[in-house]
């Protein structure tokens, strides 16, 4: 069997094929770990260009781990919640820091873990991987080694059963070819699999705030909105693909627009020529096939085809890029006919929280969070609409 | 418009017109084809209006003859429909071809050919088997290129039979029979090289193609993949067949006959119907002598669809203008390969 180990550093098949033992939701030693793992990635100065790494140090630095603490005992007062057991993570081929999210979830939670990586996986997977092993050498972590084991291989449907059958619960990310074919993989009747499948993402902005935005606003915004955007050549599931003005003016849109072009300029999105050749060859397509308008743009890590909304909706899975459709509408409620479990994140900018809250308690179709721009990428626990430390613990109860 | 494009069938030699002389004349022919396309080719039409932007800064992706029929006749009109290669799973281009742009095809090509090998028709040699432009399979790029450069030709000889496997009488005989008279011979490059050179040299055997004038196309991916370069395989191939004059050429199904030609100095050459920019995709800006970006091609042949200003997935570099020491005039260039495709981005694909 052709496996890579990754992590732990000394590994082999029986190890990796044996159920382990479970720890109690956030027990110290783990916390402990979780806090050396943020600091050591926060500090690491050959990380700081990796933004994505440094996003996700912050995101378990102690104190929002603390937090995310106190809110589970809150949810949790009075009842006793236990580890699921053994957790088996398919992660996805290259937003390469996605998996450490819902694997350290499982590790806070108390399950012991084993992470199958793609044979794809980049540079930042590399860097998470030595840093792991060099937090897990350390003495005081030792006995963690068997929560964490991280490994690849081609697909290979003996060795995911093996895994599977150890499994309580199996992550799966992936597109839905991908995830069908391992759904098929059977697991124990008593697991149970989560399933973050390809989602889309779009933005709503209020045109007539973003008119009269001063320039300093305008340009944070423009900052925020590259950075929902441009990470991972905008092809993570919630970068948004296609941009929704409520009662957009011309004059606001421009604005808007050349905020992005000016801050794109100083922008490392490490889009290639393929990429723009890419993107030509889309929206030509799509001007052929469908009423589009390009914005004009300074140069092509931008494009922007103005449509009507039925259009934007229907053309979202396109390549990325840095390609937006853009549309108008003045009432939030015209949405909702093309709403579906497609849609994961709305990020926005100009909306008072209540309205949204209201929109969205209209028992919306589709849609998992809403957020401000900027927050697009920002993991959550609660993620496609599951609760992770919901899902894998497990609440015993005593009458 | 066809005044203009008579003009240059009528140049004495497709090297003789200076860059900046044959620009004038060149854009004035693709500002007419702009337009006619604009008004004949629906699909091109609505690029145009949706871009919004002056004609002449828009060229259309090649790939996008894979996924729709360009054309700027009607579908009576067309004379033959050409493909590019691919194997069964790729989309492949098709290509609209009517009366008058297969004349002009043909034209071009003669003035082109014309020029290395004068006007009289040589025994020709080809690299290849001869149901390569039968055979339905292979009735593509590498038929479709025999076929363009057949009537050069005379005493056609496959050097190949069915197998792929050297067909020693038939070089043999062809090779005594025309010895000493100059002779022509045509395959694509991975085929010369692989099929032809060697397997000559696998068997130990050289044969006498002295006099002849060697065409290959066809681009050099495989060749790269067994690094192999363009000196290697003019080297080995002087050796092994005695052939001195080798000459590859850059060319397109999207673009037939207008195609690029190395000279003696090693360069490939825009002849007077056609131009070579080289761009950066980011801004479509046209990149200064000696940067390396994406090719764009521009032909003032294709009336029948709409490639008069092409954008393609090659790599190259300008060398210069007008002062390449073969004497020709124009553009001269080299071609690097392909782009790299990008890697799969997003979380849609685990199983990698």
């Amino acid at each position: 069997m052709d496996i890579q180990y990754f992590v732990p550093k000394q590994s082999d098949h029986k190890h990796l094929f044996t159920k382990t033992n479970t720890l109690l939701p956030f027990s110290r030693s783990v916390v402990e770990f979780v806090n050396q793992f943020s600091s050591t990635i926060v500090t690491d100065p050959a990380l700081k260009t990796y933004k994505e790494l440094v996003a996700l140090g912050f995101w378990m630095r102690k104190s929002a781990i603390q937090n995310y603490q106190k809110t589970f005992d809150i949810k949790n007062k009075g009842k006793i919640k236990l580890a699921r057991g053994t957790v088996f993570h398919i992660a996805p081929a290259n937003v390469d820091t996605i998996f450490i999210y819902s694997l350290f979830i499982s590790l806070l939670m108390g399950n012991s873990n084993i992470v199958r990586l793609s044979t794809q996986a980049g540079q930042q997977t590399e860097l998470l991987i030595h840093v792991l092993n060099d937090v897990l050498d350390e003495r005081r972590f030792a006995h963690l080694q068997d929560q964490v084991q991280i490994v690849s291989f081609e697909h290979n449907t003996e060795i995911l059963e093996k895994i599977s059958a150890i499994s309580d619960a199996r992550v799966i990310w992936g597109g839905d070819d991908s995830i069908e074919r391992i759904s098929r993989i059977p697991i124990s009747p008593k697991a149970i699999d989560i399933k973050f499948a390809n989602k889309l993402s779009f933005t709503i902005l209020n045109g007539k705030q973003i008119e009269s935005l001063p320039e300093k606003e305008m340009d944070s915004l423009a900052i925020k909105f590259l950075n929902d955007s441009y990470s991972f050549a905008q092809m993570a599931c919630s970068s948004p693909r296609f941009v929704i003005w409520m009662n957009g003016t011309e004059v606001g849109q421009k604005r808007f627009w050349c905020a992005i072009e000016k801050r794109l300029d100083s922008y490392e999105h490490q889009l290639t020529d393929s990429d723009i050749i890419n993107k030509m060859v889309y929206s030509y397509s799509l001007a052929i096939e469908k009423k589009i308008r390009f914005r004009s743009t300074r140069s092509n890590y931008l494009t922007i085809l103005r449509t009507d909304l039925k259009t934007a909706f229907q053309s979202y899975s396109h390549c990325g890029s840095g390609l937006f459709l853009e549309s108008n509408i003045d009432n939030l409620d015209s949405l909702l006919p093309f709403l579906n479990r497609d849609f994961q994140t709305v990020s926005y900018y100009g909306f008072e929280r209540n309205v949204l809250i209201d929109w969205v308690s209209n028992n919306l179709n589709g849609i998992d969070r809403i957020v401000p721009v900027g927050q697009a990428l920002d993991f959550y626990p609660v993620w496609d609409g599951f609760d992770l430390s919901e899902m894998l613990t497990r609440e015993v109860t005593v009458l | 418009m066809m005044q203009h494009i008579d003009f240059f069938f009528s140049l004495e030699s497709p090297y003789c017109l200076a860059q900046a002389e044959k620009r004038i004349l060149l854009d004035s022919c693709l500002k007419n084809l702009d337009n006619y396309h604009y008004h004949k080719c629906m699909p091109y039409k609505r690029i145009v209006d949706a871009l919004n932007g002056p004609l002449s800064e828009i060229y259309l992706p090649v790939r996008l003859f894979k996924d729709f029929e360009l054309m700027s006749i009607s579908s009576e009109q067309i004379l033959k429909t050409l493909m590019s290669s691919g194997t069964t799973s790729q989309k492949v281009s098709r290509i609209f071809i009517d009366k008058i742009t297969a004349t002009n095809q043909t034209k071009a090509l003669v003035k082109i050919i014309q020029h290395y090998l004068g006007k009289a028709r040589l025994p020709m040699l080809i690299i290849d088997h001869p149901d390569v432009i039968h055979n339905r399979a292979s009735f593509s790029a590498r038929g479709a290129g025999i076929r363009g450069l057949w009537t050069f030709g005379r005493n056609h000889t496959y050097a190949l039979d069915h197998e792929m496997k050297i067909n020693h009488e038939a070089i043999d005989e062809f090779c005594e029979k025309f010895k000493h008279q100059n002779k022509i011979v045509f395959g694509f490059t991975f085929m010369v090289w692989k099929y032809f050179v060697q397997s000559l040299e696998a068997m130990g055997k050289r044969i006498d193609l002295l006099d002849s004038i060697l065409f290959h196309s066809g681009g050099w991916k495989k060749l790269q993949q067994e690094a192999v370069d363009n000196d290697t395989f003019k080297s080995k191939t002087t050796l092994i067949t005695g052939i001195k004059h080798i000459h590859n050429f850059y060319g397109m199904v999207e673009q037939v006959g207008a195609i690029y030609i190395e000279c003696e100095k090693g360069y490939l050459h825009a002849p007077a119907f056609s131009d070579i920019k080289v761009i950066e995709p980011a801004t479509m800006n046209e990149l200064p002598c000696h940067q390396t970006g994406v090719i764009a091609v521009e032909s003032i042949l294709p009336l029948s669809y709409p490639g008069h200003r092409l954008l393609t997935e090659d790599i190259g570099t300008i060398i210069g203008e007008d002062d390449c020491q073969c004497g020709k005039k124009g553009k001269y260039f080299l071609i690097h390969g392909r782009l790299k495709q990008a890697e799969t981005r997003g979380c849609s694909d685990t199983m990698h």
